[in-house]
């Protein structure tokens, strides 16, 4: 049998096989009461507290509403907006600066969303490293964020729709290259999201075609068409640079129906009414997909500048040779590159030392390293029961379910893009034979700005990040723990039933949520206490605005980016 | 009536894509011929890292050879100590600033007060065996508790 007709039956399986899975999973309910883990130093925000539902679950539209953290991301949103309108209409940027504040402009309009009320950068604050910017997010849902739609069934928890894991940190998405399957390595390199799903084949850019999946998807930004947001920018008050950047009639030329406010108000998803596509002309329907590919591009732009992704941080300084890395960063940096095994998958860009004792004298292969060698691991994390995720299996106004699997769903990460978990196969369907060894695998990545965290709220006296994709980690010293201990702390139990004498996540490790593929190099790492501080002194260095944004350094007057935010959030 | 499994549908994917010829790492291809001239070398263990009931880790140090940088630890058992028909495989990474490599493998669904007996040798990404194999040895897991 010829090789093309063999992969129309794999992928006439494929689609059989995709029917067939949601069938095996059970219908079950999230446990009441959800484990949940506030580090010392952390306090339900005064106004949070009505929110808090029992069983340590959250009330999101109470949160939405009341949260600080969220109150200074609006904030940040609204000033970081009009400073790029202001730039935008200021007709005094280069081509360069242009497209990069057009993206700047795209990322922070929550008009974009079905309901003209979130934008990319709630689920991505800058103060937080472009990751999750609320504690209490963190704490009660995994640091998963609420999306445009409000749930408004009687009773129903979730009360909003929201996303199935802790947001990705975008700074320095677009330095990973499209996805390809390395023949040689036998692993795959590249893409974004934390399942490899934008694998930039269209575009070839991945961040690019990142940037094009929130605005569609249920959970998040919800709108029910690509062009619903092409109209959306058509609109816009920004619609003419749009236009400056990438055309006349970019936009403009496009001719959407009379009914497309109407159309476009339904969100993704919904049953009743029914969302549909636009009734576009072929032609239109052409424009308006390069429409939303420029949307991307623009985005993909904003994010690689130096607002994102500057190379600023006292690390980079370190490999300039203009300042030095004080004893515990230095102790730190030997663990990372030796012991702690970190640096097999967080390149540094260093030269080898091939015997113990010896001294590095090589610069950084790549005088910019990623910290990641955009490869995909299991590190064997337990499932976050916290995630609201595993409670979305009840239809909503709209009769759409978003997890039919409830606490049955297992996140399989790229095995999950791979095996068409999203409604299509992968874009090379010779992929999906590669499914087996990719199930649980998640992204590595950048560790580039993950210690970056806005101040707390007082009073709290901690901010609380969310770590890995599910957000189970909430500190880089939990991190550290969890590299370090995982099977030396390992319990056959799931979160919230470590045996009595253990403590939850020191001294206990519940089972991963997938065994298979588990990387092994990590998880008994030997690490004192002090070397797990020390690896977090060193982490601490890689965060950005160290060396200061300067004339000399762009080649134009500096950006301030924190200059337009409120007092309380700089 | 047959059940039909994830697993079943995920191995039909890769068997059909295997027979097509398109993926060296998939089953059913012997993929390239692996012409290292330099093997690898066990020098420390294997050694017993933990047992419980129902699974061990195995752990090993090996010189480290040119390859690829993600590794499989492998491990053959069983309960006869002739008849090793079991594998349980691991990833690991190759540190690149680090002398040697260790390697530890995972082995689960074992039964509880069983003695096993085991021998490990690693694989690169591509499952090309990279040259040594250790001496049978054995452990015993856990009672029940």
């Amino acid at each position: 049998m010829k090789r093309s007709a063999l992969l129309s039956v794999a992928y006439a399986a494929f689609i059989v096989g995709s029917l067939l899975l949601p069938a095996t999973g059970a219908r079950a309910q999230n446990p009441t009461p959800v484990p949940i883990f506030p580090p010392p130093g952390f306090v339900i925000p005064p106004s949070d507290a009505a929110c808090i539902l029992p069983g340590n679950k959250l009330d999101l539209q109470c949160f939405i509403a009341n949260d600080p953290d969220a109150q200074r991301i609006r904030a940040e949103e609204a000033a970081l907006f009009a400073e790029a309108l202001t730039a935008a209409n200021s007709g005094t940027l280069d081509p360069f600066h242009q497209v990069e504040t057009l993206g700047k402009l795209e990322i922070y309009d929550p008009n974009l969303s079905v309901n003209n009320n979130l934008a990319c950068s709630y689920c991505h604050d800058p103060m937080a490293g472009f990751a999750n910017g609320s504690s209490v997010l963190s704490i009660y849902t995994g640091g998963s964020n609420p999306g445009s739609v409000p749930i408004t069934v009687a009773g129903a928890y979730p009360d909003n729709r929201i996303a199935k894991r802790n947001p990705q940190s975008y700074n320095y998405s677009p330095y990973f290259p499209p996805l390809q399957f390395n023949t040689t390595q036998g692993d795959f390199y590249g893409g974004n999201f934390w399942d490899a799903r934008a694998s930039g084949f269209r575009l070839q850019n991945s961040a690019a075609e990142q940037a094009q999946d929130p605005p569609l998807d249920t959970q998040e930004m919800a709108n029910p068409d690509s062009a619903c947001v092409v109209w959306k920018l058509s609109q816009s008050v920004y619609a003419s640079f749009f236009e400056t950047v990438w055309g006349a009639g970019s936009l403009s030329g496009i001719t959407f129906p009379g009914n497309t406010a109407q159309l476009c108000s339904v969100p993704g998803g919904a049953v009743n009414p029914p969302a549909q596509k636009l009734p576009l002309s072929p032609t239109d329907r052409t424009h308006a997909q390069q429409a939303y590919d420029y949307f991307g591009l623009a985005i993909a732009a904003y994010e690689i500048g130096s607002e994102v992704s500057s190379f600023t941080s006292k690390f980079d300084a370190f490999l300039a040779g203009t300042v030095k890395l004080t004893a515990a960063e230095t102790r730190g940096y030997d663990l990372f590159r030796g012991k702690a095994n970190c640096n097999t998958c967080h390149l540094d860009g260093r030269s080898n030392t091939q015997t113990p004792g010896e001294i590095d004298t090589g610069m950084a292969t790549n005088a910019a390293p990623m910290f990641t060698d955009f490869t995909y691991n299991n590190l064997g994390l337990p499932m976050n029961l916290t995630l609201p995720w595993y409670s979305e299996n009840h239809p909503d106004q709209f009769g759409f379910t978003a997890n039919p699997l409830g606490v049955g769903f297992i996140d399989f990460g790229v095995g999950l893009f791979l095996d068409g978990y999203y409604g299509s196969p992968p874009p090379n369907f010779d992929w999906i034979a590669l499914n087996p060894f990719f199930v649980g695998k998640f992204q590595t990545s950048t560790l580039r700005n993950a210690a970056q965290m806005p101040p707390p709220t007082p009073p709290s006296t901690v901010f609380v990040k969310a770590f890995m994709h599910n957000g189970y980690l909430s500190s880089l010293k939990e991190v550290v723990h969890f590299y370090n201990t995982r099977d030396k702390f390992a319990f056959n139990v799931q979160s919230g039933h470590c045996p009595k004498g253990t403590v939850e996540k020191v001294t206990c490790w519940p089972t991963p949520e997938e065994q298979d593929n588990k990387n092994m190099t990590i998880g008994n790492l030997g690490l004192t206490n002090a070397e797990e501080n020390d690896l977090v002194a060193f982490l601490q260095t890689l965060t950005d605005g160290f060396v200061p944004i300067t004339p000399a350094s762009l080649g134009k007057p500096p950006v301030m980016r924190k200059a337009a935010l409120p007092p309380h959030s700089q | 009536m047959v059940e039909v499994t994830r697993l079943d549908v995920v191995w039909l994917f890769a068997a059909a894509a295997a027979l097509s010829g398109s993926n060296p790492a998939a089953a059913g291809d012997p993929g390239p011929v692996n012409t290292r001239k330099e093997p690898v070398q066990i020098t420390e263990g294997p050694e017993v890292e933990r047992t419980t009931d129902t699974w061990a880790i195995i752990r090993w140090t090996a010189t480290k050879v040119g390859g690829t940088s993600l590794r499989y630890g492998v491990v053959h058992y069983g309960t006869d100590p002739h008849a090793l028909g079991q594998t349980a495989k691991s990833p690991n990474r190759f540190n690149p600033a680090l002398p040697s490599m260790v390697f530890r493998v995972q082995m689960n669904r074992l039964k509880p007060g069983t003695t096993y007996y085991y021998r490990v040798e690693s694989a690169d990404a591509l499952d090309i065996p990279e040259g040594s194999e250790s001496p049978v040895a054995h452990f015993t897991t856990d009672q029940s508790p």
